[in-house]
Protein backbone atom coordinates (compact mmCIF):
# COMPACT_ATOMS: atom_id res chain seq x y z
CA UNK A 1 0.00 0.00 0.00
CA UNK A 2 1.29 3.48 -0.83
CA UNK A 3 2.65 5.07 2.32
CA UNK A 4 0.69 8.30 1.80
CA UNK A 5 -2.56 6.34 1.49
CA UNK A 6 -1.73 4.45 4.66
CA UNK A 7 -1.06 7.66 6.58
CA UNK A 8 -4.21 9.24 5.13
CA UNK A 9 -6.35 6.29 6.25
CA UNK A 10 -4.78 6.25 9.69
CA UNK A 11 -5.44 9.95 10.24
CA UNK A 12 -8.92 9.77 8.66
CA UNK A 13 -10.00 6.89 10.90
CA UNK A 14 -8.50 8.59 13.92
CA UNK A 15 -10.33 11.85 13.28
CA UNK A 16 -13.61 10.00 12.68
CA UNK A 17 -13.17 8.27 16.04
CA UNK A 18 -12.31 11.59 17.71
CA UNK A 19 -15.43 13.32 16.37
CA UNK A 20 -18.16 10.70 16.09
CA UNK A 21 -19.50 11.19 19.63
CA UNK A 22 -20.35 14.86 19.10
CA UNK A 23 -21.81 13.93 15.71
CA UNK A 24 -24.15 11.40 17.31
CA UNK A 25 -25.29 13.93 19.92
CA UNK A 26 -26.00 16.59 17.29
CA UNK A 27 -27.85 14.30 14.90
CA UNK A 28 -29.96 12.71 17.64
CA UNK A 29 -30.93 16.09 19.09
CA UNK A 30 -31.82 17.51 15.68
CA UNK A 31 -33.78 14.42 14.64
CA UNK A 32 -35.55 14.50 18.01
CA UNK A 33 -36.55 18.13 17.55
CA UNK A 34 -37.65 17.42 13.98
CA UNK A 35 -39.81 14.46 15.00
CA UNK A 36 -41.33 16.47 17.86
CA UNK A 37 -42.14 19.36 15.54
CA UNK A 38 -43.52 17.09 12.83
CA UNK A 39 -45.67 15.28 15.37
CA UNK A 40 -47.65 18.50 15.77
CA UNK A 41 -48.62 18.36 12.08
CA UNK A 42 -51.92 16.45 12.56
CA UNK A 43 -53.17 19.17 14.92
CA UNK A 44 -52.80 21.70 12.07
CA UNK A 45 -55.30 19.72 9.95
CA UNK A 46 -58.34 21.10 11.66
CA UNK A 47 -59.85 23.95 9.58
CA UNK A 48 -60.65 25.98 12.70
CA UNK A 49 -57.14 25.69 14.02
CA UNK A 50 -55.61 26.58 10.64
CA UNK A 51 -57.87 29.64 10.47
CA UNK A 52 -56.69 30.65 13.93
CA UNK A 53 -53.01 30.21 13.00
CA UNK A 54 -53.43 32.23 9.79
CA UNK A 55 -55.20 35.00 11.70
CA UNK A 56 -52.35 35.12 14.22
CA UNK A 57 -49.71 35.17 11.48
CA UNK A 58 -51.56 37.94 9.61
CA UNK A 59 -51.59 39.96 12.83
CA UNK A 60 -47.79 39.78 13.16
CA UNK A 61 -45.68 42.69 11.91
CA UNK A 62 -44.12 41.79 8.55
CA UNK A 63 -40.57 42.01 9.90
CA UNK A 64 -41.34 39.65 12.75
CA UNK A 65 -42.80 37.13 10.33
CA UNK A 66 -39.75 37.41 8.09
CA UNK A 67 -37.41 36.80 11.01
CA UNK A 68 -39.22 33.55 11.73
CA UNK A 69 -39.28 32.34 8.17
CA UNK A 70 -42.76 33.47 7.24
CA UNK A 71 -41.76 36.50 5.20
CA UNK A 72 -43.03 37.08 1.69
CA UNK A 73 -45.40 34.19 1.99
CA UNK A 74 -48.55 34.72 0.06
CA UNK A 75 -50.18 31.47 0.89
CA UNK A 76 -49.15 30.00 4.20
CA UNK A 77 -50.42 26.50 4.20
CA UNK A 78 -49.48 24.44 7.18
CA UNK A 79 -51.87 21.81 5.88
CA UNK A 80 -49.34 21.07 3.17
CA UNK A 81 -47.04 18.47 4.73
CA UNK A 82 -44.03 19.45 2.65
CA UNK A 83 -44.57 23.15 3.42
CA UNK A 84 -44.75 22.23 7.09
CA UNK A 85 -41.53 20.20 6.81
CA UNK A 86 -39.56 22.80 4.85
CA UNK A 87 -40.67 25.56 7.23
CA UNK A 88 -39.09 23.59 10.06
CA UNK A 89 -36.01 22.91 7.94
CA UNK A 90 -34.82 26.50 8.06
CA UNK A 91 -34.34 26.15 11.82
CA UNK A 92 -32.51 22.87 11.81
CA UNK A 93 -30.33 24.21 8.99
CA UNK A 94 -29.13 26.89 11.44
CA UNK A 95 -28.25 24.20 13.98
CA UNK A 96 -26.36 22.10 11.45
CA UNK A 97 -24.48 25.11 10.08
CA UNK A 98 -23.31 25.81 13.64
CA UNK A 99 -22.25 22.16 13.93
CA UNK A 100 -20.38 22.36 10.59
CA UNK A 101 -18.63 25.58 11.65
CA UNK A 102 -17.64 24.10 14.98
CA UNK A 103 -16.33 20.88 13.40
CA UNK A 104 -14.57 22.67 10.53
CA UNK A 105 -12.78 24.97 12.92
CA UNK A 106 -12.01 22.50 15.72
CA UNK A 107 -10.64 19.77 13.53
CA UNK A 108 -7.72 22.09 12.72
CA UNK A 109 -7.50 24.43 15.69
CA UNK A 110 -7.64 21.77 18.39
CA UNK A 111 -4.56 20.14 16.91
CA UNK A 112 -2.73 23.45 17.31
CA UNK A 113 -4.13 24.71 20.59
CA UNK A 114 -3.45 21.40 22.31
CA UNK A 115 -0.05 21.16 20.57
CA UNK A 116 -0.72 17.71 19.10
CA UNK A 117 0.56 19.00 15.80
CA UNK A 118 4.14 18.84 17.12
CA UNK A 119 3.73 15.07 17.29
CA UNK A 120 1.56 14.54 14.23
CA UNK A 121 3.59 16.60 11.76
CA UNK A 122 6.83 14.89 12.78
CA UNK A 123 5.42 11.47 11.89
CA UNK A 124 5.77 10.21 8.32
CA UNK A 125 2.79 12.10 6.93
CA UNK A 126 2.82 15.04 4.55
CA UNK A 127 1.22 18.32 5.57
CA UNK A 128 -0.94 18.06 2.44
CA UNK A 129 -2.16 14.63 3.52
CA UNK A 130 -3.04 15.99 6.98
CA UNK A 131 -5.23 18.74 5.56
CA UNK A 132 -6.89 16.48 2.99
CA UNK A 133 -7.65 13.80 5.58
CA UNK A 134 -9.13 16.36 7.96
CA UNK A 135 -11.25 17.95 5.24
CA UNK A 136 -12.47 14.50 4.18
CA UNK A 137 -13.66 13.93 7.76
CA UNK A 138 -15.52 17.26 7.71
CA UNK A 139 -17.24 16.36 4.42
CA UNK A 140 -18.03 12.87 5.70
CA UNK A 141 -19.79 14.16 8.82
CA UNK A 142 -21.67 16.88 6.93
CA UNK A 143 -22.78 14.32 4.36
CA UNK A 144 -23.73 11.87 7.10
CA UNK A 145 -25.82 14.42 8.99
CA UNK A 146 -27.54 15.47 5.73
CA UNK A 147 -28.33 11.87 4.79
CA UNK A 148 -29.37 11.07 8.35
CA UNK A 149 -31.85 13.94 8.38
CA UNK A 150 -33.04 13.11 4.88
CA UNK A 151 -33.84 9.56 5.94
CA UNK A 152 -35.42 10.69 9.21
CA UNK A 153 -37.43 13.35 7.32
CA UNK A 154 -38.64 10.83 4.74
CA UNK A 155 -39.66 8.35 7.41
CA UNK A 156 -41.49 11.02 9.40
CA UNK A 157 -43.30 12.31 6.33
CA UNK A 158 -44.14 8.75 5.22
CA UNK A 159 -45.72 8.20 8.61
CA UNK A 160 -47.76 11.40 8.34
CA UNK A 161 -48.46 11.46 4.61
CA UNK A 162 -52.07 10.45 4.52
CA UNK A 163 -52.92 11.74 1.03
CA UNK A 164 -49.85 10.25 -0.72
CA UNK A 165 -48.76 13.55 -2.26
CA UNK A 166 -45.31 13.29 -3.94
CA UNK A 167 -42.63 14.56 -1.59
CA UNK A 168 -39.51 12.46 -2.11
CA UNK A 169 -37.86 14.60 -4.81
CA UNK A 170 -38.78 17.77 -2.95
CA UNK A 171 -36.96 16.58 0.16
CA UNK A 172 -33.96 15.43 -1.91
CA UNK A 173 -33.77 18.90 -3.50
CA UNK A 174 -33.97 20.54 -0.12
CA UNK A 175 -31.25 18.23 1.21
CA UNK A 176 -28.93 19.00 -1.72
CA UNK A 177 -29.38 22.73 -1.15
CA UNK A 178 -28.86 22.46 2.58
CA UNK A 179 -25.81 20.19 2.17
CA UNK A 180 -24.14 22.89 0.07
CA UNK A 181 -24.90 25.53 2.70
CA UNK A 182 -23.46 23.37 5.51
CA UNK A 183 -20.45 22.56 3.38
CA UNK A 184 -19.82 26.20 2.53
CA UNK A 185 -19.85 27.40 6.14
CA UNK A 186 -17.97 24.32 7.38
CA UNK A 187 -15.33 24.88 4.69
CA UNK A 188 -15.12 28.58 5.50
CA UNK A 189 -14.39 27.81 9.16
CA UNK A 190 -11.98 25.05 8.16
CA UNK A 191 -10.11 27.33 5.76
CA UNK A 192 -9.83 30.20 8.21
CA UNK A 193 -8.49 27.79 10.82
CA UNK A 194 -6.06 26.27 8.34
CA UNK A 195 -4.91 29.60 6.97
CA UNK A 196 -4.59 31.72 10.08
CA UNK A 197 -1.78 31.69 12.61
CA UNK A 198 -4.06 31.96 15.61
CA UNK A 199 -6.74 29.42 14.88
CA UNK A 200 -8.73 29.39 18.10
CA UNK A 201 -11.17 32.18 17.22
CA UNK A 202 -12.09 31.03 13.72
CA UNK A 203 -15.33 29.32 14.78
CA UNK A 204 -16.56 32.48 16.54
CA UNK A 205 -15.62 34.57 13.52
CA UNK A 206 -17.41 32.30 11.04
CA UNK A 207 -20.45 31.95 13.31
CA UNK A 208 -20.58 35.75 13.29
CA UNK A 209 -20.41 35.79 9.49
CA UNK A 210 -23.14 33.19 9.36
CA UNK A 211 -25.52 35.23 11.51
CA UNK A 212 -24.72 38.34 9.48
CA UNK A 213 -25.68 36.44 6.33
CA UNK A 214 -28.87 35.27 8.07
CA UNK A 215 -29.74 38.85 8.97
CA UNK A 216 -28.90 39.95 5.44
CA UNK A 217 -31.50 37.49 4.17
CA UNK A 218 -34.09 38.93 6.57
CA UNK A 219 -33.30 42.53 5.62
CA UNK A 220 -33.55 41.67 1.92
CA UNK A 221 -37.11 40.45 2.49
CA UNK A 222 -38.25 43.30 4.73
CA UNK A 223 -36.89 46.12 2.56
CA UNK A 224 -37.54 45.76 -1.19
CA UNK A 225 -34.68 48.16 -1.97
CA UNK A 226 -32.27 45.70 -0.37
CA UNK A 227 -33.68 42.72 -2.24
CA UNK A 228 -30.40 42.06 -3.99
CA UNK A 229 -28.81 41.36 -0.58
CA UNK A 230 -30.61 38.03 -0.57
CA UNK A 231 -27.87 36.68 -2.84
CA UNK A 232 -25.46 37.08 0.07
CA UNK A 233 -27.61 34.87 2.23
CA UNK A 234 -27.77 31.11 1.84
CA UNK A 235 -31.23 31.33 3.43
CA UNK A 236 -32.48 32.71 0.20
CA UNK A 237 -32.45 29.07 -0.87
CA UNK A 238 -34.82 28.11 1.91
CA UNK A 239 -37.71 30.40 1.19
CA UNK A 240 -40.64 28.33 2.23
CA UNK A 241 -42.78 29.87 -0.52
CA UNK A 242 -40.62 27.95 -2.96
CA UNK A 243 -41.01 24.77 -1.01
CA UNK A 244 -42.87 22.80 -3.58
CA UNK A 245 -41.00 24.10 -6.61
CA UNK A 246 -38.18 22.38 -8.41
CA UNK A 247 -34.70 23.86 -8.94
CA UNK A 248 -34.92 27.16 -10.78
CA UNK A 249 -32.09 28.53 -12.91
CA UNK A 250 -31.30 30.83 -10.00
CA UNK A 251 -31.05 27.83 -7.70
CA UNK A 252 -28.60 26.14 -10.04
CA UNK A 253 -26.50 29.29 -10.21
CA UNK A 254 -26.55 29.65 -6.45
CA UNK A 255 -25.58 26.03 -5.91
CA UNK A 256 -22.79 26.35 -8.45
CA UNK A 257 -21.55 29.50 -6.69
CA UNK A 258 -21.51 27.72 -3.30
CA UNK A 259 -19.67 24.73 -4.76
CA UNK A 260 -17.10 26.97 -6.43
CA UNK A 261 -16.65 29.05 -3.28
CA UNK A 262 -16.12 25.91 -1.19
CA UNK A 263 -13.60 24.59 -3.73
CA UNK A 264 -11.64 27.85 -3.75
CA UNK A 265 -11.62 27.87 0.07
CA UNK A 266 -10.26 24.33 0.17
CA UNK A 267 -7.49 25.21 -2.28
CA UNK A 268 -6.55 28.26 -0.17
CA UNK A 269 -6.62 26.11 2.99
CA UNK A 270 -4.35 23.51 1.37
CA UNK A 271 -1.88 26.11 0.14
CA UNK A 272 -1.71 28.00 3.43
CA UNK A 273 -1.54 24.91 5.63
CA UNK A 274 1.31 23.40 3.65
CA UNK A 275 3.32 26.63 3.74
CA UNK A 276 2.57 28.24 7.11
CA UNK A 277 4.25 27.70 10.48
CA UNK A 278 2.37 24.76 11.94
CA UNK A 279 3.65 25.07 15.47
CA UNK A 280 3.88 28.19 17.58
CA UNK B 1 27.30 13.70 4.94
CA UNK B 2 25.93 15.00 8.23
CA UNK B 3 22.98 13.82 10.28
CA UNK B 4 21.92 17.43 10.72
CA UNK B 5 23.16 20.25 8.56
CA UNK B 6 21.93 23.77 9.32
CA UNK B 7 23.16 26.46 6.99
CA UNK B 8 22.66 30.17 7.71
CA UNK B 9 19.35 29.63 9.44
CA UNK B 10 17.35 32.63 10.61
CA UNK B 11 13.85 32.70 12.00
CA UNK B 12 11.96 35.82 12.97
CA UNK B 13 8.79 36.35 14.97
CA UNK B 14 7.73 39.73 13.66
CA UNK B 15 10.74 41.97 14.20
CA UNK B 16 12.27 39.69 16.81
CA UNK B 17 15.06 37.47 15.50
CA UNK B 18 14.54 34.24 17.44
CA UNK B 19 17.31 32.50 15.51
CA UNK B 20 19.95 34.61 13.84
CA UNK B 21 22.02 33.19 11.02
CA UNK B 22 23.17 29.99 12.68
CA UNK B 23 25.28 27.22 11.19
CA UNK B 24 25.40 23.81 12.77
CA UNK B 25 26.68 20.45 11.50
CA UNK B 26 26.10 17.33 13.52
CA UNK B 27 27.79 14.11 12.48
CA UNK B 28 26.17 10.69 12.36
CA UNK B 29 26.52 8.92 15.70
CA UNK B 30 26.95 12.10 17.71
CA UNK B 31 25.35 12.64 21.10
CA UNK B 32 24.82 16.35 20.85
CA UNK B 33 23.69 18.75 23.54
CA UNK B 34 22.04 22.02 22.62
CA UNK B 35 22.04 24.37 25.54
CA UNK B 36 21.10 27.95 26.25
CA UNK B 37 19.04 30.08 28.59
CA UNK B 38 15.27 30.44 28.31
CA UNK B 39 14.26 32.26 25.15
CA UNK B 40 17.67 31.72 23.55
CA UNK B 41 16.16 30.05 20.45
CA UNK B 42 16.58 26.34 21.22
CA UNK B 43 12.98 25.29 20.64
CA UNK B 44 12.64 27.52 17.58
CA UNK B 45 15.76 25.94 16.08
CA UNK B 46 14.44 22.45 16.78
CA UNK B 47 10.98 23.18 15.38
CA UNK B 48 12.50 24.73 12.27
CA UNK B 49 14.74 21.69 11.85
CA UNK B 50 11.61 19.54 11.96
CA UNK B 51 9.82 21.66 9.36
CA UNK B 52 7.18 22.68 11.91
CA UNK B 53 8.30 26.28 11.42
CA UNK B 54 9.45 27.84 8.17
CA UNK B 55 12.91 29.35 8.16
CA UNK B 56 13.15 33.04 7.34
CA UNK B 57 16.42 32.32 5.57
CA UNK B 58 18.70 29.32 5.31
CA UNK B 59 18.63 25.64 4.50
CA UNK B 60 18.38 22.56 6.66
CA UNK B 61 19.16 18.98 5.79
CA UNK B 62 18.20 16.11 8.03
CA UNK B 63 19.86 12.75 7.31
CA UNK B 64 21.09 14.18 4.04
CA UNK B 65 17.65 15.24 2.80
CA UNK B 66 16.31 18.77 2.49
CA UNK B 67 13.57 19.10 5.12
CA UNK B 68 11.24 20.67 2.54
CA UNK B 69 11.04 17.28 0.80
CA UNK B 70 9.36 15.88 3.93
CA UNK B 71 11.18 12.57 3.62
CA UNK B 72 13.04 12.49 6.91
CA UNK B 73 10.17 11.83 9.31
CA UNK B 74 10.20 8.05 8.98
CA UNK B 75 13.78 7.98 10.27
CA UNK B 76 13.49 10.31 13.23
CA UNK B 77 11.94 10.37 16.68
CA UNK B 78 10.99 13.62 18.40
CA UNK B 79 9.87 14.46 21.91
CA UNK B 80 8.69 18.07 22.29
CA UNK B 81 9.14 20.02 25.49
CA UNK B 82 5.46 19.65 26.32
CA UNK B 83 4.02 16.17 26.46
CA UNK B 84 0.74 17.16 24.81
CA UNK B 85 -0.79 13.84 23.89
CA UNK B 86 -4.46 13.09 23.18
CA UNK B 87 -6.09 13.13 26.60
CA UNK B 88 -9.14 11.11 25.58
CA UNK B 89 -7.10 8.13 24.35
CA UNK B 90 -5.75 5.21 26.31
CA UNK B 91 -1.97 4.82 26.28
CA UNK B 92 -2.23 1.76 24.05
CA UNK B 93 -4.43 3.59 21.54
CA UNK B 94 -2.05 6.55 21.52
CA UNK B 95 0.99 4.37 20.85
CA UNK B 96 -0.84 2.32 18.21
CA UNK B 97 -2.10 5.46 16.44
CA UNK B 98 1.39 6.91 16.05
CA UNK B 99 2.78 3.45 15.27
CA UNK B 100 0.46 3.01 12.29
CA UNK B 101 2.22 5.88 10.50
CA UNK B 102 5.28 3.66 10.09
CA UNK B 103 5.56 0.90 7.54
CA UNK B 104 7.43 -1.50 9.79
CA UNK B 105 7.35 -1.52 13.53
CA UNK B 106 9.06 -4.01 15.80
CA UNK B 107 6.24 -4.76 18.23
CA UNK B 108 8.62 -6.60 20.56
CA UNK B 109 10.73 -3.47 20.90
CA UNK B 110 7.62 -1.39 21.58
CA UNK B 111 6.70 -3.82 24.37
CA UNK B 112 10.26 -3.69 25.69
CA UNK B 113 10.05 0.09 25.84
CA UNK B 114 6.73 -0.05 27.70
CA UNK B 115 8.31 -2.38 30.25
CA UNK B 116 11.50 -0.30 30.48
CA UNK B 117 9.52 2.87 31.25
CA UNK B 118 6.98 1.10 33.49
CA UNK B 119 4.05 2.15 31.33
CA UNK B 120 0.55 0.86 32.05
CA UNK B 121 -0.98 1.03 28.58
CA UNK B 122 -4.54 0.52 29.80
CA UNK B 123 -4.67 3.92 31.45
CA UNK B 124 -6.13 7.00 29.83
CA UNK B 125 -3.66 9.73 28.92
CA UNK B 126 -5.71 12.20 30.96
CA UNK B 127 -5.12 10.07 34.07
CA UNK B 128 -1.34 10.25 33.73
CA UNK B 129 1.01 12.59 35.55
CA UNK B 130 3.22 14.90 33.52
CA UNK B 131 6.17 12.55 33.97
CA UNK B 132 4.18 9.54 32.80
CA UNK B 133 2.93 11.45 29.75
CA UNK B 134 6.54 12.24 28.96
CA UNK B 135 7.36 8.54 29.17
CA UNK B 136 4.62 7.73 26.65
CA UNK B 137 5.97 10.46 24.37
CA UNK B 138 9.46 8.92 24.67
CA UNK B 139 8.11 5.49 23.72
CA UNK B 140 6.35 7.06 20.72
CA UNK B 141 9.65 8.66 19.67
CA UNK B 142 11.77 5.53 20.08
CA UNK B 143 9.34 2.92 18.73
CA UNK B 144 10.42 3.16 15.08
CA UNK B 145 14.12 2.67 15.96
CA UNK B 146 15.00 6.04 14.43
CA UNK B 147 18.37 7.00 12.98
CA UNK B 148 18.06 10.42 14.60
CA UNK B 149 16.45 11.32 17.92
CA UNK B 150 15.58 14.91 18.71
CA UNK B 151 14.57 15.82 22.24
CA UNK B 152 13.54 19.17 23.61
CA UNK B 153 14.20 19.16 27.35
CA UNK B 154 13.38 15.49 27.55
CA UNK B 155 14.31 14.72 31.14
CA UNK B 156 12.11 17.47 32.63
CA UNK B 157 9.50 15.91 34.89
CA UNK B 158 11.10 12.43 34.81
CA UNK B 159 12.08 10.95 38.15
CA UNK B 160 15.76 9.96 38.63
CA UNK B 161 15.05 6.29 37.98
CA UNK B 162 13.35 7.04 34.68
CA UNK B 163 16.11 9.48 33.72
CA UNK B 164 18.57 6.66 34.28
CA UNK B 165 16.46 4.27 32.18
CA UNK B 166 16.13 6.86 29.43
CA UNK B 167 19.80 7.75 29.21
CA UNK B 168 20.75 4.09 29.49
CA UNK B 169 18.65 3.36 26.43
CA UNK B 170 19.92 6.44 24.62
CA UNK B 171 23.53 5.42 25.23
CA UNK B 172 22.76 1.92 23.93
CA UNK B 173 21.12 3.33 20.79
CA UNK B 174 23.96 5.82 20.35
CA UNK B 175 26.47 2.96 20.42
CA UNK B 176 24.44 1.28 17.67
CA UNK B 177 24.78 4.42 15.55
CA UNK B 178 21.72 6.50 16.41
CA UNK B 179 22.42 10.22 16.40
CA UNK B 180 21.01 12.04 19.40
CA UNK B 181 20.32 15.76 19.54
CA UNK B 182 18.86 17.15 22.68
CA UNK B 183 18.31 20.49 24.30
CA UNK B 184 18.47 20.71 28.04
CA UNK B 185 18.78 22.99 31.01
CA UNK B 186 20.28 20.17 33.02
CA UNK B 187 23.95 20.77 32.33
CA UNK B 188 25.03 17.87 34.50
CA UNK B 189 23.32 15.40 32.16
CA UNK B 190 24.73 17.23 29.14
CA UNK B 191 28.23 16.93 30.60
CA UNK B 192 27.68 13.27 31.48
CA UNK B 193 26.26 12.05 28.17
CA UNK B 194 27.09 14.43 25.35
CA UNK B 195 30.09 14.21 23.05
CA UNK B 196 29.59 17.66 21.55
CA UNK B 197 27.60 20.72 22.46
CA UNK B 198 26.50 24.04 21.10
CA UNK B 199 25.52 26.99 23.24
CA UNK B 200 22.90 29.33 21.85
CA UNK B 201 22.21 32.78 23.24
CA UNK B 202 19.89 35.44 21.83
CA UNK B 203 19.48 33.38 18.67
CA UNK B 204 23.19 33.00 17.96
CA UNK B 205 25.47 30.03 18.45
CA UNK B 206 28.15 31.39 20.74
CA UNK B 207 30.11 28.19 21.27
CA UNK B 208 30.22 24.75 19.72
CA UNK B 209 32.80 22.23 20.67
CA UNK B 210 33.66 18.86 22.06
CA UNK B 211 32.51 18.55 25.68
CA UNK B 212 35.77 16.97 26.86
CA UNK B 213 37.79 19.65 25.12
CA UNK B 214 35.72 22.41 26.69
CA UNK B 215 36.05 20.88 30.13
CA UNK B 216 39.80 20.31 29.73
CA UNK B 217 40.42 23.81 28.40
CA UNK B 218 38.67 25.28 31.40
CA UNK B 219 41.08 23.80 33.90
CA UNK B 220 40.06 22.30 37.17
CA UNK B 221 37.54 23.19 39.79
CA UNK B 222 38.89 23.84 43.27
CA UNK B 223 36.85 23.96 46.42
CA UNK B 224 38.63 25.00 49.60
CA UNK B 225 37.66 25.92 53.10
CA UNK B 226 39.91 27.96 55.34
CA UNK B 227 39.46 30.44 58.15
CA UNK B 228 42.35 32.52 56.84
CA UNK B 229 41.96 35.43 54.40
CA UNK B 230 43.12 34.53 50.89
CA UNK B 231 45.68 36.65 49.12
CA UNK B 232 43.68 38.87 46.72
CA UNK B 233 46.69 39.27 44.42
CA UNK B 234 46.64 35.58 43.52
CA UNK B 235 42.89 35.63 42.92
CA UNK B 236 43.17 38.66 40.67
CA UNK B 237 46.16 37.25 38.76
CA UNK B 238 44.19 34.16 37.78
CA UNK B 239 40.91 36.00 37.27
CA UNK B 240 39.25 33.78 39.84
CA UNK B 241 35.64 34.58 40.42
CA UNK B 242 34.94 32.62 43.52
CA UNK B 243 31.65 31.68 45.08
CA UNK B 244 31.13 31.85 48.80
CA UNK B 245 29.11 28.74 49.57
CA UNK B 246 27.69 30.06 52.84
CA UNK B 247 29.75 27.65 54.93
CA UNK B 248 32.98 29.46 54.28
CA UNK B 249 33.90 27.16 51.37
CA UNK B 250 35.17 28.82 48.19
CA UNK B 251 34.79 27.27 44.74
CA UNK B 252 36.65 28.51 41.68
CA UNK B 253 37.83 27.35 38.26
CA UNK B 254 41.60 27.32 37.92
CA UNK B 255 43.38 27.33 34.56
CA UNK B 256 46.92 28.21 35.72
CA UNK B 257 49.95 26.16 36.68
CA UNK B 258 49.10 23.38 39.16
CA UNK B 259 52.47 23.64 40.97
CA UNK B 260 51.84 27.34 41.56
CA UNK B 261 48.40 26.54 42.95
CA UNK B 262 49.74 23.89 45.34
CA UNK B 263 52.49 26.28 46.48
CA UNK B 264 49.91 29.00 47.03
CA UNK B 265 47.50 26.75 48.94
CA UNK B 266 50.30 25.31 51.09
CA UNK B 267 50.55 28.69 52.84
CA UNK B 268 47.11 28.25 54.32
CA UNK B 269 45.73 25.92 56.88
CA UNK B 270 42.97 24.22 54.88
CA UNK B 271 39.98 22.62 56.52
CA UNK B 272 38.81 21.18 53.22
CA UNK B 273 40.18 20.74 49.70
CA UNK B 274 38.42 19.22 46.69
CA UNK B 275 39.73 19.11 43.13
CA UNK B 276 37.35 18.07 40.31
CA UNK B 277 36.78 18.72 36.64
CA UNK B 278 35.16 22.06 35.95
CA UNK B 279 31.40 21.71 35.72
CA UNK B 280 29.73 22.69 32.47
CA UNK B 281 27.41 24.74 34.62
CA UNK B 282 30.30 27.06 35.57
CA UNK B 283 31.45 27.34 31.96
CA UNK B 284 27.93 27.96 30.77
CA UNK B 285 27.64 30.80 33.27
CA UNK B 286 30.79 32.29 31.79
CA UNK B 287 29.39 32.14 28.24
CA UNK B 288 26.04 33.37 29.37
CA UNK B 289 27.58 36.40 31.02
CA UNK B 290 30.50 36.97 28.67
CA UNK B 291 31.21 37.17 24.96
CA UNK B 292 31.38 34.52 22.28
CA UNK B 293 34.20 32.63 20.64
CA UNK B 294 32.57 32.42 17.24
CA UNK B 295 30.00 34.27 15.27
Amino acid sequence: MNHNNKSYRNLYRFEVRQNYRSFIIWILVIIGVMVLFMSTYPSFQSADYMQLVNAKIDALPKGFGVAFGLGGITGINFKDLYFFYSYMCQFYVIAIVIYAISLGSNIISKENSEKHIDYLATKPIRKGTIIIAKYSVLVTFILAITIGLLVAGCLTILTLNTNNSPFFYQIIRLSVKSFLVYLFFGTLAFSISAASKKTSRSSLFVAGLFFISYLTGIISQIQPKFESLKYLSPFFMFETTKAGQGFSQQDYLYMLALTLASTVLVVIAYWRYTTKDLSL
Amino acid sequence: MKAISINRLSKNYGKLAAVDNINLDISYGDFFGFIGPNGAGKTTTIKTMLNLLNPYTGHIKILGKDIKLNQFQKDIGYVPGEASLYDNLRVKEQINYFGRFFDKLDQNYVNELKTMFLIDDRKKISELSLGNKKKVAIVCALMNKPKLLIFDEVSNSLDPMMQKALFGELLRLNKLGTTIFFSSHNLEEVQTYCKNIAIIREGKIIKKDNVKKIIDSNGIQITIKTKQKLNPGFLQKHNIKHDEMGTGAITFAYKGDVDELIYYLSKYKLEYLRITDVKLENIFDEYYEGGSDES
